[in-house]
């Protein structure tokens, strides 16, 4: 991993802020925002080797709307917020956050998505209304997950999964797909569990 | 800009105001790879007193695929089952458990199958409760150790829990054939039963009258479906209530200290004298099982199973066409059980088991999928697959050395691949999954209690 490719920890302080990062710049810094009105946002960069990451709590995205990938590895005592991983849908149409809900995607075991989704790529305007569906499959052994989750807009433009697992180690994708405004597109993410 | 946004906006300049730090981080990195995501530093449990071994030969990644496979965690809670931990009720549920009265002919209790010498399963192909009409069931009998782990339960998953699966071998006809309407009575007609039955649960429904409580039947036969509503709540409630104690019995069967958690056990604890007895051919094989054979795939976790469901093509027993639809029956019949995690007689019907029901496909593409079995104690517990299909593990690892037996199927799954092992290694393998048999049982949970009552 070269140098400034790092992944990046964020903390936030009690008082429970609802994070809404407005990154979405390849090749610039970004900058992560606390948007309610207690807390903060704490961000560190461990060191290179990633032994300073607290475990489960590594977030890496890929710049140039590339895939993304969460690792995850042991769920901590007190799991860690992560940080949205954003993309753009296939046509550049939408544009999607997705973090797992109270810590790092577990192997084998339900878990649940928070997802942000916007009409813009400037993440101005939430998208609320549209029809999401969220599946996951290994490229590798050409599977999916033997679940079926749902999904439900829980304020305008966030959008909660439920019944998700990832059953396997390895790498994952991510699809989400969204339709809204007489679009249909996808929105596609990696992770690698360990 | 549509009020949401605006909405959104002023929130954004209410974070810029209040935030009381924010920090600008690097650009984001890119995907990283296996290499880059593997601490330097050896992987170790986090109550681990000091530094694991190193395995010489076992790369960090495979260190910790090893660590994840020992030992059991603690038994996990079943909030489903208000009795689960109950040791009146795990007392009574092994005293039924051997009790040959719960079976239309009198001949057949659940150890007839399950035979706690061979880790409790019955040694045969596809299970068979003999007597002189018996017909062999569909499948293989799986061992009941370990099983409070499991998530779902029977090969093609159709229950939810330990209390629920422990139900449908007692009313299917090549099995007990028995009726949840006889057992409810003879709990009534036998003193010993029904004392141990109403010191747990209270007074059974008032069972003497024939004609609201008929002598015996279960859905589907004229005597059940012409009860009333509330008698037939009542019934099942004594069914689901003997489930329980099934399930508190079941809980406690429990493998554990085999020589692999023995080894792992002194890699945990840096005791390197302690980890050499381990047999070295079962060390190697352990390499293989997390390393180039890939069987953690699927035999993941300390109890060697990911809990869920593949198709991994074997072929039927009798060569014909497969038609056992698997996990994808399952899955429907799992939803529509009454005593499901979600019904009426789970104790925790809004509960984590009972949502995750609500996210099964009811879709094609498990069909033929089976539930991965467990591997401890798999030594003492051939033959192998869902139907028996293999006799000896030494079969089990030819067939995933070459797949040449395998069955082509329409599905683009590649989770199998041939292993390409030399006969070496394919006894390396045999020796590790030899040394994955538990230390023998407490005696005392291997045999019918003198009586149903515990002990004061």
């Amino acid at each position: 991993m070269a140098a400034g490719d790092r992944p990046v920890h964020c903390e936030e302080s009690a008082g429970g802020p609802r994070r809404r990062p407005t990154a979405n710049g390849a090749g610039r810094p970004r900058l992560l925002l606390p948007l309610l009105l207690l807390g903060s946002v704490r961000c560190t960069a461990p060191a290179e080797d990633g032994a300073a990451a607290p475990a489960g709590a590594t977030v890496a995205s890929a710049a140039g709307g590339e895939p993304m990938a969460v690792v995850a590895t042991e769920a901590p005592a007190e799991p860690a917020p992560i940080a949205p991983q954003w993309a753009a849908t296939a046509k550049g149409s939408f544009t999607v956050g997705w973090s797992p809900v109270g810590g790092p995607v577990p192997v084998n075991e339900p878990f649940e998505i928070d997802l942000l989704l916007f009409a813009d790529p400037e993440k101005q305007q939430p998208l609320t209304g549209a029809t999401v569906r969220v599946t996951a499959w290994m490229p590798e052994h050409m599977h999916g997950m033997g679940r079926q989750s749902q999904t439900r807009e829980v304020e305008p433009g966030r959008y909660r999964v439920k019944g998700m697992l990832l059953h396997m180690d390895g790498l994952w994708q991510l699809f989400v797909d969204v339709t809204a405004h007489g679009k249909a597109e996808r929105a596609e993410y990696a992770l690698t569990l360990e | 800009m549509n009020s949401a946004s605006i909405a959104f906006e002023r929130r954004l300049a209410l974070g810029w105001l209040l935030a009381v730090a924010a920090c600008q981080a690097e650009p984001p990195p890119t995907l990283p790879t296996a290499e880059h995501t593997e601490p330097a530093a050896t992987p170790v449990a986090p109550t681990a007193p000091t530094a694991p071994l190193a395995l010489a030969e076992f790369t960090p990644q495979e260190l910790r695929a090893a660590l994840k496979l020992s030992p059991l965690p603690p038994l996990p809670p079943d909030p489903t089952n208000r009795f689960a931990d109950d040791p009146r009720a795990a007392h009574f549920g092994q005293f039924l458990f051997f009790d040959q009265r719960l079976s239309g002919n009198g001949a057949v209790s659940c150890a007839t199958c399950h035979r706690p010498e061979l880790a409790f399963t019955d040694g045969k192909p596809l299970g068979d409760a003999g007597g002189e009409a018996s017909l062999p069931l569909d499948r293989h009998t799986p061992t009941l150790l370990n099983g409070a782990w499991q998530r779902w339960f029977f090969w093609d998953g159709r229950a939810d829990s330990l209390w629920s699966q422990a139900l449908h071998p007692i009313e299917e006809p090549r099995e007990h054939g028995f009726s949840r309407l006889a057992l409810a009575h003879l709990l009534n007609d036998a003193d010993d039963l029904k004392r141990a039955y109403e010191a747990l649960f209270g007074p059974l429904p008032p069972l003497a009258d024939k004609t609201r409580f008929p002598v015996a039947g279960r859905p589907g036969h004229p005597p059940w479906e012409s009860m009333q509503p509330d008698d037939r709540a009542a019934i099942d409630r004594v069914f689901s209530n003997i489930g329980k104690t099934f399930a508190a019995y079941q809980r406690r069967l429990v493998s554990r200290d085999s020589a692999f958690d023995r080894f792992i056990a002194a890699v945990r604890a840096g005791d390197a004298a302690r980890a050499a007895e381990y047999d070295p051919a079962a060390r190697e094989g352990l390499h293989l099982f997390v390393g180039a054979a890939r069987c953690t795939r699927c035999h993941s976790s300390p109890t060697f199973t990911d809990r869920e469901f593949h198709d991994n093509r074997v072929p039927n027993a009798d060569g014909a066409p497969r038609r056992d639809p698997g996990r994808q029956r399952g899955i429907a019949r799992v939803q529509d059980d009454p005593f499901n995690a979600a019904g009426r007689h789970s104790d925790a019907p809004e509960g984590a088991a009972a949502e995750q029901l609500r996210y099964l496909p009811r879709a094609a593409d498990s069909f033929s999928h089976f539930k991965t079995p467990t591997l401890r104690d798999v030594a003492v517990t051939a033959p192998y697959m869902h139907q028996g299909q293999l006799a000896t593990l030494d079969d089990v690892l030819a067939y995933y050395n070459t797949l040449e037996q395998a069955v082509p199927t329409h599905s683009p799954e590649r989770t199998l691949a041939p292993l390409h092992l030399t006969p070496e290694q394919l006894a390396a393998l045999r020796a590790f999954l030899e040394s994955l048999t538990g230390a023998p049982l407490d005696p005392a949970l291997v045999a019918a209690p003198p009586t149903p009552d515990l002990p004061q």
